[in-house]
């Protein structure tokens, strides 16, 4: 038998070489990227357990893998990426996009599915929050690669990235107080501090991102490499994320988000366009995407289709709902009381249909303790959901930017 | 026991002081971090790029310089535009304080430029001098404008200046006699409120006598002459501090009060072309003056940078083709020095000839085609101290006008602010906090004094050359210092024609 390490190092190779061979086919049968990789991943599952291997029982590693290696990546290069002028001048309807509306959604999805369920015991207040709002976080890697084609305005693209950069990181705190609620419900939780524990983990997370994007910028600024440039970016990310979410219990979405809105602007005004620490973080991304959607596949069963249907199907109209009252009523009203242009009809059936879901909800499915009984529905919603939207919104995306008339034919 | 509380008590206010102290120190370290993030990740200041967080203190001590060196270091012949000897004899005649000063000149009259007065050997007896004569503007108009008044207001829009500073400008011109121009910017009724004489000016833009698509309106026209108060008119061709240049008044600037001021619409940016669009030569200038004169009544000059030498002979050629009846009743000219509210810095520094140049110029050309008792002159163009003023008269200007000697009188610091609605003593402001300083009662009165110990000491002058009055002043009455270093007298430097001006021997 073969070391270990020789083993993962072949079966990482072997992910991304279907990785690799994603690309062509996706182009070929009009499917997203992602969901090309889903199928792929999927069928990679069924003949390695057709060898014998058992797969699927090692998905709560997989959460580890999806938490801590891939996600910083995804959200540092999306901050990173970000043109900070634009981001601030939208700051506005993205912070009420991500905040008050992402609670919001993650409140009325909760009671939605409750009563969709409507199983009391089986699955309970908490259960249906904590699927709230891990349903709530968008991805919007599928959709940035169509608007990437040219023709959107620059607005539409500012508002889907800053709305899904910024709303992982308060889904993944919401997640967190209702599953710590879930796991300790002896422990008396009032709207009023549950609100102070969020603000301290939210806020606490910035304020790390900015103390490690201190020091960074100390060492970048010492030397002169942009290897040791890119070196000191990847080393910053896991660090700001391990020491917020793990040493100091805040949100390292928010860390690594802050880092990299930070380094981004660094990076504008230190380097040309092109240059190497942008390329090694696109790089880093493509392998973060491609590894989070092909061990989705990897973990998804046919039982979760077969068992949990009708719970899926709840969760996919409860999602749907409750975004179209967020886009249709909620926005245009907050976005009477803020100083900038309100958000176009146009954009906002956009940010509608566009609100897919993504790598953040894979990952806090896998979260979720086997010792809660309910953790089996949940994680099927949350599957059912990422499917519905990668396989039915994001392939007519397309023609619906271009029926609106916002993509160039 | 009350000792054991006292001391917890202090026990407890130590803690939380010290807690709180370490909390703001750590709140200024946070501060200080944000501060060098964002000066390391910007790419316009090289300073802070740099040397983060230290290199603020460049803005700031240059920042402070400007004080530092207007209140500690500028001697008191060094500032520009004016320096503190110009204005604090200004101060001190609009507070009506003595404006003797003690043990000799400050004044360096060596360097080139300079202006001497020529002494009299028998200065004029007080009891033989007299007022400034009257003069009388446009004479062959309906209703002529006479005046005794030396020294006037020149041309300040309500828009530039605040309402304050216009009332207190308009009911110091009443009490000293003087005239005052409204500017470009059309007649407010603060203008009027004080009851002055008004020279209404007509700017490039005609605000306040022109149709909505800026076109010359007859009506308004005629309107605006019927104020027994607007005693002239005068065509704005060009600005001392901006000539070829027009302007623009934001649209939210625009209120209804100054729409309706300058009849144009409110909320719309007001436009002021950089020349009149319907004065494109001699003959289109001679016919709008012709058209104003006729429509008003008034007398009608216009105001120009002169520095076209060549020009103004052809115009004055077309004067006398046209006979001399036709010619402007006055011309105001306006020296390159001359301030503004904001102009482009190459056009205030470098564009047009002072007036030293151009008012010899102007006055030897109408001589020359015996036109200098058809066409009043009117001086302007940085002339606020009584050397200035003499100096304007001994080259035969009818008039002085000054718009800045004014604000000083009304408080102006030379905080060179005009362009920034931030003027801190209220006079190009339009933030009522500021305006607050500036009480036009107060004011008024000093605007009065100015003018008066203005007039007082130009007369001073005059008798110690030995003329009777100001305006007997001739070119032989003064010497400037040329290049070699020794003096030349005026009328050497500026050959008399044969004059046809009268005058009184000196």
């Amino acid at each position: 038998m073969d070391s270990s390490i020789a083993q993962i190092v072949f079966f990482v190779m072997s992910l991304l070489l279907v990785a690799l061979l994603a690309e062509p086919v996706a182009r070929r049968i009009h499917l997203p990227f992602t969901a090309v990789l889903v199928i792929l991943g999927f069928i990679g599952s069924q003949a390695v357990m057709a060898m014998g291997y058992n797969v699927v029982a090692q998905s709560e590693q997989f959460h580890d893998l999806v938490f801590f290696v891939f996600l910083p990546v995804l959200i540092f290069e999306s901050a990173f990426a970000i043109d900070g002028k634009l981001f601030f001048k939208n700051l506005a309807p993205i912070l009420i996009l991500a905040i008050p509306i992402l609670l919001f959604s993650t409140f009325v999805t909760g009671v939605l599915i409750y009563w969709g369920i409507d199983h009391a015991t089986g699955f309970p207040w908490v259960a249906a929050f904590i699927t709230g709002a891990l349903l709530s976080a968008t991805d919007p890697v599928a959709v940035v690669a169509i608007l990437k084609q040219g023709g959107t305005p620059k607005r539409l693209a500012m508002l889907i990235a800053g709305e899904s950069l910024l709303n992982d990181a308060t889904a993944i705190v919401a997640f967190s107080l209702a599953l710590s609620l879930a796991l300790y419900p002896e422990q008396q939780i009032t709207a009023g501090s549950a609100f102070i524990q969020f603000c301290i983990v939210f806020f606490g997370g910035l304020l790390i991102g900015i103390l490690v994007s201190f020091v960074v910028l100390l060492i970048q600024r010492a030397v002169e490499d942009p290897i040791i440039h890119g070196l000191i970016s990847v080393i910053g990310a896991y660090i700001a994320f391990l020491l917020a979410e793990k040493t100091l219990h805040l949100s390292g979405v928010m860390a690594v988000l802050a880092l990299g809105l930070i380094m981004g602007r660094a990076h504008r005004a230190d380097y040309e366009e092109d240059n190497f620490v942008e390329r090694l973080w696109a790089f880093n991304a493509y392998i973060a995407n491609a590894m989070v959607f092909l061990l989705m596949g990897f973990i998804i069963s046919l039982e979760m289709f077969q068992e949990r249907w009708l719970a899926i199907l709840i969760g996919i109209g409860s999602v749907l709902v409750v975004r179209l009252i967020g886009m249709f009523l909620l926005v245009p009203l907050a976005t009477q009381f803020t100083p900038e242009e309100p958000i176009d009809l146009r954009y906002r059936a956009v940010l509608f249909w566009g609100g897919l879901r993504g790598a953040v909800t894979l990952a806090l499915a896998l979260s979720i303790p086997t010792e809660l009984d309910y953790w089996w529905t949940i994680q099927s919603i949350a599957f059912g959901v990422v499917m519905f939207t990668l396989f039915i919104q994001a392939p007519t995306m397309n023609s619906l930017l271009r029926r609106l008339g916002l993509l160039q034919s | 026991m009350f000792n054991d509380q006292l001391h917890t008590f202090a026990r407890s206010a130590i803690d939380i002081f010290a807690s709180l102290f370490v909390f703001l120190i750590g709140l200024s370290l946070l501060a200080l971090m944000v501060v060098y993030i964002l000066d390391v990740t910007q790419s316009k200041q090289a300073v802070r790029r740099n040397y983060p967080v230290i290199g603020h203190f460049r803005y700031f001590f240059e920042h402070l310089g400007e004080f530092f060196r207007q209140y500690f270091f500028a001697m008191d012949r060094e500032e520009l535009p004016f320096n503190r000897a110009q204005r604090s004899w200004v101060y001190r005649a609009a507070k009506d304080l003595d404006t003797t000063v003690a043990f000799g000149s400050t004044r360096d009259l060596r360097p080139t430029g300079t202006v001497m007065f020529i002494n009299c050997p028998f200065p004029t007896l007080g009891e033989d001098a007299v007022p400034p004569a009257e003069v009388t503007i446009g004479p062959n108009c309906e209703q002529p404008y006479t005046t005794n008044s030396l020294f006037n207001i020149s041309g300040m829009s309500y828009g530039a200046i605040s309402k304050p500073a216009v009332i207190a400008l308009s009911n110091g011109a009443r009490m000293a006699g003087a005239w005052m121009n409204t500017g470009e910017g059309g007649l407010s009724p603060y203008h009027l409120e004080g009851g002055a004489d008004i020279v209404f000016q007509i700017g490039t833009a005609k605000n306040g006598v022109s149709d909505l698509d800026g076109n010359l309106n007859d009506d308004l026209l005629r309107k605006m002459a019927e104020k027994s108060q607007v005693c002239m008119f005068e065509i704005k061709l060009s600005q001392g501090a901006k000539p070829g240049k027009g302007g623009i008044l934001p649209g939210e600037k625009v209120t209804e009060e100054i729409a309706g001021i300058r009849h144009i619409n409110a909320g719309k940016d007001a436009i002021s072309p950089n020349r009149h669009p319907d004065i494109n030569s001699n003959a289109e200038l001679l016919d709008m003056i012709e058209r104003v004169r006729t429509v008003t009544g008034k007398p009608v000059g216009f105001k120009a940078v002169l520095s076209c030498s060549v020009w103004l002979g052809q115009f004055c050629a077309e004067i006398k083709r046209r006979g001399i009846e036709s010619a402007p009743d006055f011309i105001t000219v306006d020296g390159a020095d001359g301030g503004t509210g904001a102009a482009p810095q190459a056009l205030i520094d470098d564009m047009g000839l002072p007036l030293k140049e151009s008012l010899p110029m102007l006055v030897d050309m109408l001589k020359e085609y015996g036109l200098r008792d058809r066409i009043k002159v009117i001086a302007s163009g940085k002339l606020i101290t009584p050397t200035d003023v003499a100096w304007a008269l001994c080259m035969e200007a009818d008039f002085v006008t000054s718009a800045r000697g004014f604000m000083f009188a009304l408080g102006c610091i030379q905080a060179l602010q005009c362009n920034k609605n931030s003027c801190p003593t209220g006079i190009t402001t339009h933030n009522k906090k500021l305006q607050r300083g500036l009480v036009p009662s107060n004011k008024a009165i000093r605007v009065n004094n100015y003018h008066k110990k203005m007039t007082y000491e130009v007369g001073v002058i005059a008798h110690s050359c030995g003329v009777r009055e100001p305006r007997e002043l001739q070119r032989n009455h003064a010497r400037i210092v040329t290049d070699s270093g020794l003096s030349i007298r005026l009328s050497d430097l500026y050959p008399e024609h044969v004059g046809d001006r009268k005058t009184a021997s000196g």
